[in-house]
């Protein structure tokens, strides 16, 4: 026989119990009116929960946060732009440098064939380009263009944060 | 516009568009606000906490992987933010108080008969708005979000059955309330 307790008269209301259950309790209720009355309430806070009305805020808060929205938007794709930025300089001088690096393999087999010639013409541009380097780009000489390498990698992380930094604080000015 | 669902509505924000996503902020505000003044008890704190709110689902817009609804997975950022926004105010051993292994019980103060005349439905609100903050937020979503025991538990990151243990015990505490305080009659 099922209690006839606070749980399966949720179940009830929830319409969880089966056919059997649901039989045993109807019977259960007819024979007590307290129960009855226990279910009774149970059901007036179920409806009186289900026209509970939302609060209500105001008219200019969807515009408010649209402003913050467009703002994030556009500090986002300013970010975006300042990685590219320092991801592309170091993209363009790191192709240099395997230009560069090429021309001198190729120089140093000989340059025999007429593929290798064509290759040369090809990469000629690279050579004008890295031309005011190429003095520099002595193995000797590699080891210092790391360091600078790695300090400009050090000063782009920083001036990514900063510049981070400086959107999160412009937001929060706006809040 | 206004017709069109929330995934499609997130497909044209990633697009670009983001003006429509001022639809979901108007679709999804004040359900929203109302759960959240019923966690915080403070109507500009839980404003505030909805711009934050609208704000992050905003950025994290990539990050939803539609394996739930849209409401389910903002409704967890709303409700996680409230919690933390309770934690950073110290108000976090409310909440730990309230786990559903607790006896739960209101007191209310509340007396309407001497100075009004009874009005059941006012009663309730304010019955609600002593309920500990999980049950609270449970009815939030069941009753004004007609959000399933599923949705919540997944927005509340709990069990199905704790869901369901909060919600009856929200019911019959707010039932025997309302009986001690003789509205049965009114009611009936």
């Amino acid at each position: 026989m099922i209690e006839l307790n606070d749980e399966i008269l949720n179940k009830y209301l929830d319409g969880e119990l089966n056919g059997t259950e649901l039989n045993e309790i109807r019977e259960r209720l007819k024979n007590s009116e307290h129960d009855r009355l226990r279910l009774a309430m149970l059901q007036k806070v179920h409806s009186e929960l289900g026209r509970l009305e939302a609060f209500k805020l105001p008219d200019d808060f969807t515009s408010l946060v649209m402003s913050k929205v467009q703002k994030e938007a556009k500090y986002a794709q300013k970010d975006r732009f300042f990685v590219f930025s320092v991801f592309s300089v170091f993209f363009i001088i790191i192709a240099g440098i395997i230009g560069y690096l090429l021309v001198l393999s190729i120089h140093s087999t000989g340059g025999s064939t007429q593929d290798v010639q064509n290759f040369n013409n090809y990469v000629n541009f690279v050579t004008v380009l890295s031309g005011s380097i190429k003095e520099l780009m002595t193995p000797k000489n590699i080891s210092v263009i790391g360091s600078i390498l790695s300090f400009g990698v050090i000063i782009s992380g920083y001036l990514f944060f900063e510049n981070q930094r400086q959107s999160r604080r412009n937001l929060s000015k706006l809040r | 516009m206004k017709n069109l669902t929330d995934l499609e509505i997130i497909e044209s924000v990633k697009k670009g568009n983001q003006s429509d996503y001022a639809i979901l902020i108007d679709r999804y505000k004040n359900k929203a606000f109302s759960l959240l003044v019923r966690m915080l008890k403070n109507e500009m704190e839980a404003e505030e906490v909805l711009q934050d709110c609208f704000l992050k689902a905003f950025k994290s817009l990539d990050n939803f992987r539609q394996e739930s609804k849209f409401s389910t997975w903002f409704y967890r950022i709303v409700y996680n933010t409230a919690l933390t926004r309770l934690s950073a105010k110290k108000r976090k051993i409310e909440v730990e108080m309230s786990s559903i292994d607790d006896h739960l019980e209101i007191r209310s103060d509340y007396d309407f008969r001497g100075t009004e005349q009874k009005d059941s439905s006012k009663f309730l609100h304010k019955l609600i708005d002593e309920l500990p903050l999980k049950y609270a937020s449970v009815i939030s979503m069941y009753y004004l979000d007609n959000m399933s025991c599923e949705e919540i538990s997944e927005a509340m990151e709990t069990s199905v059955a704790n869901i369901k243990v909060m919600l009856h015990r929200s019911r019959n505490a707010l039932r025997d309330q309302l009986i001690k305080n003789n509205y049965a009659e009114e009611l009936l």
